[in-house]
């Protein structure tokens, strides 16, 4: 068998599938005629001679004993290796002064240099706090002219739920995966120090030092609300300390974690979702189609909004094409290597395998993004659906110029996940997700947003053809 | 014969039930008069009642020696005292007199009795304690001064049992609600109260029989109370609904097992004869210890998801003589080994997964969690033997608040999760055949491993709980376990418990103790015998993850020490498995045992191998071809049919979906048909054909 499976090495593996049926079948016919009893069914001893003929056939078992005839392919939620979330975190209660206190800071665009950007800049609350800072690149501008930063920008909503970064070994998984951590890239567990890097990265808001912003902030319409809520400073770096302070509590707080999309009442039985929706759903779930949720975690069982977050929090390296309008990819050696970047104890040192990996976002609210993805190559959310519907069958409708996952280092190709469902399919196959199918996953999606961003929806309406069109 | 007097005084009191006190002041009554020459003597008595109570009717009874009998009636109407004195009474010893009375408005009782002696001619003096019953809630009595109403118990009463519990209930009434509120406290002979002092408690019991009750009343003054006395029967343990099975050990020892509430095992009776089972693990409430979630969540900062494992059942077993024709336990004919095996159904994985970071499995819902209608089928299939290649209990954690897929489901490891994961729905085919029971890593000690030595291993349970999986310092000792064989005519079923194996090669391979039971599997492959391997990790098969598992490197390693190239023991010609939660069938043309992973009983299934996978380069180990390669990632269970007379050792293997319909139907090709191909160990080769007939290539997804 090795040797016919190396002649027909350069067939496809549809063909060589076909092969093995044919040569299979002459060894089957060639064991019927050297042995007249043969085992095959077709050349079986008479009934009278089998002993299992009186034992009950399988129509008569299930006859006999009433047996239901359950359906077939029941629709389960898809795995990626057996990973799904750890349950939330007990959300703390609202400290209603500092969470007041931190929406001033969030919003106060006097912090950057020049002043003007504040976090709610690219953290856009008219887009479920995500955006792009009035840029179209996919990545938002800085508090500077032709300053951007260097990954799209993730919504801040929901912070309360996310897990510290962490490995994680299910009994049986074949090794620990990583989960949580904030940023594309997991690198921060902790909001309070967080804030300072997006305040200080000079294609952020480039806010100079801590002593400009500790001066800031003392001079701010809400200094005495700050004092009063984190006492009085003793320095510049306890001046950030309060701020980041402040800014987590507003970031986990009841605001930030509105849990009023249609989903969610959907969950709790008080809202029905149209057919298109419906069937949106099941292919979401459908490992045999999108298999989104083997990432993309809900659970529809529980009016726990927390089951559904529409992440595990995991990471992967899903290798989106190359976003070749961003300032860095300008240089072709340069590529964002996602988690493999993090630094710190809890990454072991063979981090290489995690080059390219970057942390699955929530999909709530997904409906009202600008861009999508670390590298906000797509602006659309049907195309990003389509991209998962393609990626695997038909790359070159994907990758330009037939550079298949242009946007992971050649040597870290193999980290690219091939195996998990919808990427698994070969290449020239059927797309595992019909146009329709896309078009009632985009609608389902956009049942997960929230109340307040209801309006922004239709402007991103999935109108757009499949990106190759 | 001389006759004497005797004076009685009278002391009454009232209370309400039976127990004898002193509550109303009565003083007695002094009496007089004598006579020192009469052979018979006279009593003389006299009552008064504290509080108003004025009395109607009296009457007496005496009774003495010789049969003497003298009852008359005294007249009180409309008093308040009662004196007499009664003469002709034979002198002598053993009397006694039984009084009784009742108030005029006839809401009070009054008995009392008293023994005497009669001296001829005299005048004994006789106090009779007169007890007063007032009629239970009705009427009135006017209570003053010290007295104290006792308390009166109304009813008790009890419901039918439930299993073996029996609700009890009871009412009882103070009229002047004191000295203090009413309390109560219950005593049994036998079972157990759940509360001594609860006015309903309930009767767990732990014995079938006759369990005597006693309930008491108080209100708070000790020389005032009411006692009542209760039978209840405890139901048979026939009447019990018990889950009963067998199963196959080392030396084909079949051991009959069942699980009671009661803590004494029923008797079995075989063949006609009759003896007990004995107590294989008792009624227990285990420590909490560390388990696998403990340490898998560590990272992820949860708690709270562990929990003392509570055995409510007592696990018996009785070894049952080879060639036993009937068995019987509490009222269920046991399955007993059969003669000739001619059907083997092969199920793995079977439980309902509740576990925090992996999945909330429904386990109400049969299409999301088929097992109860899986041990149906093949129930229904009427196989003489069942193999259940491990893994049978999954719910490691609480079903999380809100999530109506598992909602009230039991979890950990004690034996309500036992039951509701394996035992009850397993019950018609546990009642079917008799069972081998392989481990999985889900009956590791870390997990289910207390109830895996209680109820399915096949060794003696270790009493000394070293073995028992209850302490982590001994768990190197409970995670592994020598193989056994059980034969059939032709054939062999090699169980090897894998639970405890490592997900990556040992270094060096030689780990102890799976080398030394490798050495005893190889002991017990026998070249008279088709073999069949059964261990729950697929040595060599596939699972999906990212990427794809190719077999189990921990097995491989040391089995690949054990026996270079081969993995398997000499003769081993078919390998069967569980873990990953698909059906598989390989046919190896390199000479390795055909092997079938039957996982899909019911645990949440397994993603799909991916297109792009090639078990002709992705080999599932070095040394091996696959020739042929089928999966179905659907729900189901195998079905092994002998085909031709016992000695021809030629089975067939059906794979079944829960709707009835075949995933896929594989034979085995005779020794000498596959010239060119064949390998060394007969009956290792199999072709495999899918649901509509076509023959298995090298790899297919069965639709």
């Amino acid at each position: 068998m090795a040797a016919a499976a190396s002649s027909v090495a350069t067939t496809t593996f549809r063909n060589r599938v076909r092969a093995f049926r044919v040569f299979w079948r002459h060894l089957a016919t060639g064991a019927a005629l050297l042995v007249v009893l043969g085992a095959c069914s077709k050349h079986a001893p008479s009934p009278a001679a089998q002993p299992s003929a009186t034992k009950p056939s399988i129509e008569e078992a299930f006859a006999a004993g009433k047996i239901p005839r359950l359906p077939r392919s029941p629709v389960i939620p898809a795995r990626r290796t057996n990973v799904l979330p750890v349950p939330p975190r007990e959300a703390p209660p609202d400290n209603p002064v500092l969470v007041a206190l931190g929406k001033k800071i969030f919003f106060d665009e006097r912090l950057s240099e020049p002043p003007g950007t504040s976090c709610a800049s690219c953290h856009d609350p008219a887009r479920a706090f995500s955006g792009g800072h009035g840029s179209s690149l996919g990545v938002p501008l800085g508090s500077r002219p032709a300053h951007f930063a260097r990954r799209s920008t993730p919504s801040v909503l929901y912070m309360r739920y996310v897990p510290k970064f962490h490995f994680f070994e299910d009994d049986e998984a074949p090794q620990p995966e990583p989960r949580g951590g904030f940023f594309w890239d997991g690198r921060s567990d902790n909001l309070v120090e967080l804030v300072q890097q997006p305040l200080f990265n000079p294609d952020e808001m480039n806010a100079g030092n801590p002593q400009l912003v500790a001066s800031k902030v003392a001079q701010a319409p809400y200094a005495k609300e700050f004092r009063a809520a984190l006492g009085p400073a003793s320095g510049p770096a306890a001046t950030l300390h309060g701020v980041g302070v402040a800014l987590e509590a507003y970031l986990k707080s009841d605001e930030m974690t509105p849990e009023s999309s249609k989903y969610d009442a959907y969950v709790r039985g008080e809202a029905t979702l149209t057919d298109q929706e419906r069937r949106g759903l099941e292919a979401f779930k459908d490992r045999r189609r999108g298999a989104c949720s083997g990432c993309h975690r809900l659970a529809e069982t529980s009016t726990n909004p927390a089951e559904s977050m529409f992440t595990d929090y995991g990471y992967d390296a899903v290798a989106l094409p190359r976003n070749r309008a961003l300032p860095a990819n300008r240089s072709a050696a340069y590529f964002d290597l996602g988690l493999c970047e993090r630094k710190g104890s809890t990454l072991p040192s063979n981090d290489e395998k995690w080059c390219s990996n970057f942390r699955t976002p929530s999909l709530r609210n997904v409906a009202v993004r600008e861009a999508y993805g670390h590298n906000g190559q797509y602006k659309k959310l049907r195309d990003v659906v389509a991209f998962y519907a393609l990626r695997a069958v038909a790359p070159d409708r994907i990758y330009p110029r037939g550079q298949k996952f242009d946007d992971v280092p050649p040597k870290y190709h193999g980290n690219v996940n091939i195996y998990a469902p919808i990427y698994n399919q070969r290449e020239g196959g059927t797309p595992p997700l019909s146009d329709e199918d896309i078009d009632a996953i985009v609608a389902f999606l956009t049942t997960l947003t929230d109340a307040p961003y209801l309006s922004k929806v239709a402007s991103n309406a999935p109108v757009a053809p499949s990106p190759s069109e | 014969m001389k006759r004497s007097f005797i004076r009685l005084g009278i002391l009454a009191s009232l209370a309400s039930a039976g127990l004898v006190s002193a509550c109303g002041g009565a003083a007695p009554q002094s009496g007089s008069g004598s006579s020192s020459v009469e052979t018979s003597g006279s009593l003389q008595l006299g009552l008064v009642l504290a509080g108003g109570t004025t009395l109607s009717s009296a009457s007496y009874v005496i009774t003495g020696p010789n049969a003497f009998v003298k009852s008359a009636s005294l007249d009180v109407s409309n008093s308040s005292t009662l004196s007499a004195v009664i003469g002709g009474l034979p002198a002598g010893t053993g009397y006694s007199i039984s009084l009784t009375a009742t108030s005029t408005n006839g809401a009070t009782n009054c008995g009392g009795s008293a023994s005497f002696n009669v001296i001829a001619g005299g005048t004994s003096t006789v106090t009779v304690n007169l007890t007063c019953h007032q009629a239970p809630s009705t009427g009135s009595i006017s209570v003053n001064g010290a007295i104290n109403v006792c308390p009166n118990i109304d009813s008790v009463s009890s419901g039918p049992p439930a299993a073996n519990v029996i609700a009890i209930s009871s009412s009882a009434t103070d009229p002047d609600a004191g000295p203090q509120p009413i309390s109560y406290h219950w005593t049994t002979t036998s079972g157990t109260l759940s509360s001594a002092t609860a006015q309903n408690p309930t009767l767990t019991c732990t014995a079938p029989g006759v369990a005597s009750l006693t309930l008491a009343v108080s209100d708070g003054d000790p020389a005032c109370g009411a006692t009542f006395n209760l039978q209840e029967t405890c139901p048979p343990d026939s009447a019990l609904a018990e889950t009963a099975w067998v199963q196959i050990g080392a030396n084909n020892q079949a051991s009959a097992r069942l699980i009671t509430p009661y803590a004494v095992c029923p008797s079995i009776t075989v063949d006609g004869h009759t003896s007990p089972m004995t107590v294989r693990a008792p009624i227990a409430t285990l420590p909490l210890r560390t388990t696998s979630t403990d340490t898998t969540l560590a990272a992820a900062m949860t708690s709270g998801n562990s929990k003392p494992s509570i055995f409510s059942s007592t696990s018996c077993e009785f070894s049952l003589p080879t060639g036993a024709t009937t068995a019987t336990v509490a009222g269920i004919n046991l399955p007993l080994p059969k003669p000739v095996v001619n059907r083997v159904v092969i199920i793995g994985d079977t439980g309902c997964r509740i576990s925090i970071g992996n999945v909330y499995q429904a386990c109400s819902d049969p299409t999301q969690w088929p097992f109860s209608v899986i041990a149906a089928a093949t129930a229904a299939m009427k196989p003489d033997l069942v193999l259940h290649v491990g893994d049978y209990q999954y719910r490691d954690n609480p079903c999380p608040p809100g999530n109506t897929a598992c909602t009230g489901t039991p979890w950990g490891y004690g034996s309500d999760t036992w039951a509701a994961d394996f035992f009850t729905p397993a019950a018609p085919l546990l009642a079917a055949a008799p069972w081998v029971m392989v481990r999985g890593n889900h009956e590791v000690c870390n997990r289910a491993g207390q109830g895996w030595y209680r109820y399915l291993d096949q060794n003696p349970y270790d009493s000394t709980g070293v073995k028992t999986c209850d302490t982590p310092a001994n768990d190197t000792v409970g995670n592994f376990n020598d193989p056994w064989g059980v034969s059939f005519g032709d054939t062999q079923i090699v169980a090897f418990d894998s639970s405890n194996v490592t997900k990556t090669a040992y270094n060096p391979p030689t780990f102890q103790p799976f080398t030394a039971e490798l050495a005893e599997a190889a002991s017990l492959t026998n070249n008279n015998l088709l073999n069949i391997f059964a261990v729950h990790h697929p040595v060599l098969g596939y699972s999906a993850a990212n990427p794809p598992t190719l077999g189990s490197p921990g097995l491989q390693s040391v089995m690949n020490a054990a026996f270079p190239g081969n993995y398997y023991p000499p003769n081993t010609a078919i390998a069967v498995h569980g873990h990953v939660h698909d059906f598989q069938a390989f046919d190896f043309s390199s000479n390795h045992p055909a092997t079938f992973v039957a996982g899909n009983g019911g645990d949440n299934l397994d993603s799909a191998l991916p297109a792009v996978f090639n078990p002709s380069s992705d080999l599932p180990a070095p040394n091996t071809v696959v020739n042929a390669f089928a999966y179905s990632q659907e729900f189901g269970f195998m079905v092994m049919d002998r085909v031709g007379a016992v000695g021809t050792k030629n089975w067939k293997f059906t794979s079944y979906r829960t709707n009835g319909t075949v995933i896929a139907v594989c034979s085995m090709v005779p020794a000498g048909a596959c010239s060119g191909v064949c390998d060394s160990t007969p009956g290792s080769r199999i072709t495999c054909t899918d649901g509509g007939g076509s023959v298995v290539g090298s790899y297919d997804n069965i639709p």
